[in-house]
Order: structure tokens, then sequence, then C-alpha cells
């Protein structure tokens, strides 16, 4: 996965919950994980239009105390189902994880970002750096990226695809422990 | 000491389910709990060696005194915000009669038919950005964009836990005012008293040990509660009982979620003690005088 992307901001306020805004919530309790079927309700609880409007490479904005709640993952995979990044002020602890976990490419702690993009910006971040272009004012920001491991496992599109990397690279390289 | 009187090895023995129930389910989960307290996690699992590292580590980082400390905060004000609503609810149903009385009891214990975790899910949709109270205030014009604080946040949790553990201070309350000699109302009638007069000093000192007896049900609920902040709690908000889930459930680190169990329930028994001592260890525990 490439961990620069640029497309339009879509910039969502404070207080986004998992449950209810980013996703409804009956498909945390059905435990439903299938991007398929939640890319297209994503958002839908703050705008219902949203799956349709937006496009791959396209940067999710969010204030304070971002994905809040029950840390289910649906809304997480819904973000990646769509191939968006996410830029936030702050996010909860376990949605912090289910971001890795989803391979979504997150800056998880961007001060005062709400303030400086609008909806419709055409917006550039590195993932890996850490630095955010706003091309429509010009403007340009330095926030504190991921760690290498935890972009590692994001690059590997998630905790899953990560793990059957490995287990494909060990079966590749014989390095299956031999039969005592 | 006459025969009847005589405790004989029948009367021993017909105690005896009991105690093995207790030693079963009560006795040796808490040894356990204990035990395993002192021993060491890795990630190769549990290391059954004794060891103070999770005490050490719950000393050593000041954010657990500070959920402790949040923890009981919000155990007292739901208690009290539980009395709150509890008590006019308990002197409506005692003052009912017949077939009146029998449904609003029914009614009160209606949505507890249900389990926790869903009447903790139904406010969700009633605070939720979309919920109940947005999509009224929007409609009636008063607001023009959807509250987004009225969910994941302190209030919220208090709210969840008031609403789910109403019922454990509103029967004790409701039992003791229902059995409440109405002669002594109306000798203070008769007296000349006046409606306050009459519950300050006849209604209240009557039904106080059902009402220490229900604060305590309610307080040693909401120590405990995990659930209720989980789901309608910010990260602000979070309980003890999260974060003693959170090292059983996701960080597998089982000895440091014990070390905290063993102190939440040294502050919880340290506090009933406190109040054993002011307000009489019958009227926390069995409700009477």
């Amino acid at each position: 996965m490439n961990l620069t992307m640029r497309g339009r901001c879509w910039k969502f306020g404070d207080n986004v919950g998992i449950d209810g805004d980013m996703m409804p919530l009956e498909f945390a309790l059905k435990r439903e994980t299938n991007p398929a079927v939640l890319g297209p309700y994503l958002m839908t609880g703050i705008d219902p239009d949203f799956p349709k409007k937006v496009k791959p490479g396209d940067i999710i904005v969010g204030g304070k105390r971002f994905a809040q709640g029950n840390p289910h993952i649906q809304g997480l995979i819904g973000i990646s189902a769509h191939g968006l990044g996410l830029v936030v002020e702050s996010i909860q602890r376990g949605s912090y994880r289910n971001a890795i976990n989803a391979g979504v490419p997150f800056l998880p702690n961007c001060q005062g970002v709400s303030a400086q993009v609008e909806t419709g910006d055409e917006i550039e971040v590195n993932f890996a750096t850490g630095v955010l272009i706003n091309h429509t004012r010009g403007t340009q920001f330095q926030y504190q990226p991921l760690a290498a491991s935890q972009l590692e496992i994001i690059t590997a599109g998630g905790w899953r695809a990560q793990l059957e990397a490995r287990v494909t690279a060990m079966r590749v390289n014989d390095l299956r422990p031999s039969p005592p | 000491m006459s025969e009847k009187q005589k405790p004989g090895i029948s009367g021993g023995w017909l105690v005896a389910p009991a105690m093995v129930w207790l030693a079963l389910f009560a006795l040796a989960p808490l040894v356990f709990l204990v035990t395993v307290s002192f021993w060491t996690a890795s990630m190769f699992g549990l290391t059954s060696s004794f060891s103070l590292q999770s005490y050490a580590s719950l000393a050593g980082d000041s954010i657990y005194i500070r959920v402790l400390g949040n923890t009981v905060k919000i155990a007292i004000l739901t208690t009290a915000l539980s009395l709150l609503v509890s008590y006019p609810i308990a002197l409506f149903l005692a003052s009912l009669k017949g077939k009146r009385k029998m449904l609003f009891v029914i009614l009160l214990f209606l949505p507890f038919w249900t389990s926790y975790v869903v009447r903790t899910f139904v406010w969700m949709p009633i605070l939720g950005r979309s919920g109940l109270i947005n999509a009224t205030l929007m409609s009636m014009g008063i607001i023009d964009r959807p509250l987004d604080n009225l969910v994941f946040n302190e209030g919220a949790v208090y709210l969840g836990l008031v609403y789910v553990y109403t019922l454990y201070m509103t029967l004790p309350i409701y039992l003791a005012l229902d059995k409440l000699d109405p002669a002594l109302i109306e000798a203070a009638n008769d007296l000349g008293a006046s409606a306050w007069q009459t519950f300050r000093k006849i209604i209240l000192p009557l039904t106080l040990p059902a009402v220490w007896s229900g604060c305590t049900m309610v307080f040693l609920l909401c120590c405990g509660a995990f659930v209720t902040p989980r789901l309608l709690g910010g990260p602000s908000s979070q309980m003890f009982g999260n974060i003693i889930s959170s090292q059983f459930l996701d960080a597998g680190n089982w000895p440091l979620g014990a070390a905290l169990s063993v102190v939440l329930m040294v502050v919880v028994m340290l506090s009933l003690y406190l109040a054993s001592r002011r307000f009489g260890f019958q009227s926390l525990f069995m409700g009477r005088h």
C-alpha cells in the first residue's frame, strides 16, 4: 500500500461515534466484517450519501474523540473498504488499534487540523512522514506519524493480511518447525 | 437445654449444601483471584511463581489511582441520583391500591426482564447523533444540526447507570413504605402535622434502613460496572472495571487484572466498613434497624 494519498478532504467535527455515526450498530451486533457489506454504510449516520460521494485516495479529517464509544472495528473496515486515509485530532484508544488492524493509513494526533482544512479541499498526506499539504490553500503541516511497526501492519493491509503474508512466507521459505 | 433446642447432626447437614455452594462459587474464585494477582504474565502465558510485580506496576502508575478515584466518584453520585429518582417512584407505588398498584409494579419491572446490555444499548438510538432526542429537537426547529455531545461522555454514563440500577434502590424503599403502618401517618395528620413534617419525622426515619440498603446495592454494583461506561462513556469516563476487563480480555495480563480487582475489592470493603460504622451493619445489608 502506498502511504502517500492525495484526494478530497471530508471534514467531520468532534465526537464522531463508532456505532451509529460511522456505521449502523446492527453490523457490530452481527459481527459483520466483510468490507463489501460495510463500505456502502460508511458515515451514513452523519451523511447518508457519503459512500456514493467518496473516492479512493480521499481523506477523512476528524476532530477530537474520533471513533469514540465501544470500539467496534466495523467503521474502520468501512474506511478501509473505500481506500480512504484518516487524519484526526484525537482518536479513542480501541479505535486506534482497530484502525491499524483494519489497515487504515492514519495520523492520530493532529492538534488543530480541523481549522486548517475544509470539506472539498484537495489535500495530500504522507502517512509515513506525517506531512499534510493543503493544495487548495497552499499550506503545509507536520504531524507525528505512527511508529514503523504500526505502519508495517497498515502497509500489509491490516493484521489479517500481514499474518497471512507471514504464514505464506514461512511456507515458501520452509521455515515451519520440523516435527519432533 | 430441651430436645427441641439441641443442635443435631441433621441440622448441620442441612446447612452443608449452602456451605459447599459458598465455598465453590464465592470463596474459591476469590482465593484464585488473589493467588493469580501474585503471579506474572508473559507472552507465553502465566507463571505461577510468587511475585509482587503486578502490585508494583499498579503502584508505579498514577492512572490507576485516578481512574479508581473517578470510579468511586461516579458510584457515589450515581447512588445519590438513584435515590433522588427512586424515592418518589417508591412513594408513588406505595400510595396506589389494588390493580393499579400491580400494573405500575409490573411496569417498573418490565425493562428488567431484558438483559443489562440491551437496556444500556437502548440509550444509543435515543441519545445518538441521529437518535430520538436530536430528531425531535430538529423537527421542532429548536436546533438546526444534531447535538453530538449527548452520548459518549460522563453524563451518559450517569444516565445509563441510574437507569439500570434504579430498581435495586426502588424495590427496598417501596417494600419499606408498603409495610409502613398507616396508623402512624393518620396519627401524625390528626395531631396537625403537615405533609412535609409527616414525611420528615415519620416516613423518612422509618424507611432509612431501606434507603441505606438500596444505596449499598447501587454503590456496589456501580463500583464494578464496565458495560455502561464502555458503551455510553467517552475516553475520559472509563471506570476501574474497564481497566480490569481490558487486562483480562485484551492485554492477557491476568495477574495485573487480578491485582486491580483485589484493590477494588479492598476499597469497596473499606467504604462499606466505614458506612456500616456510621449507619449500622443491619441497615446496610439487611434493610432494617
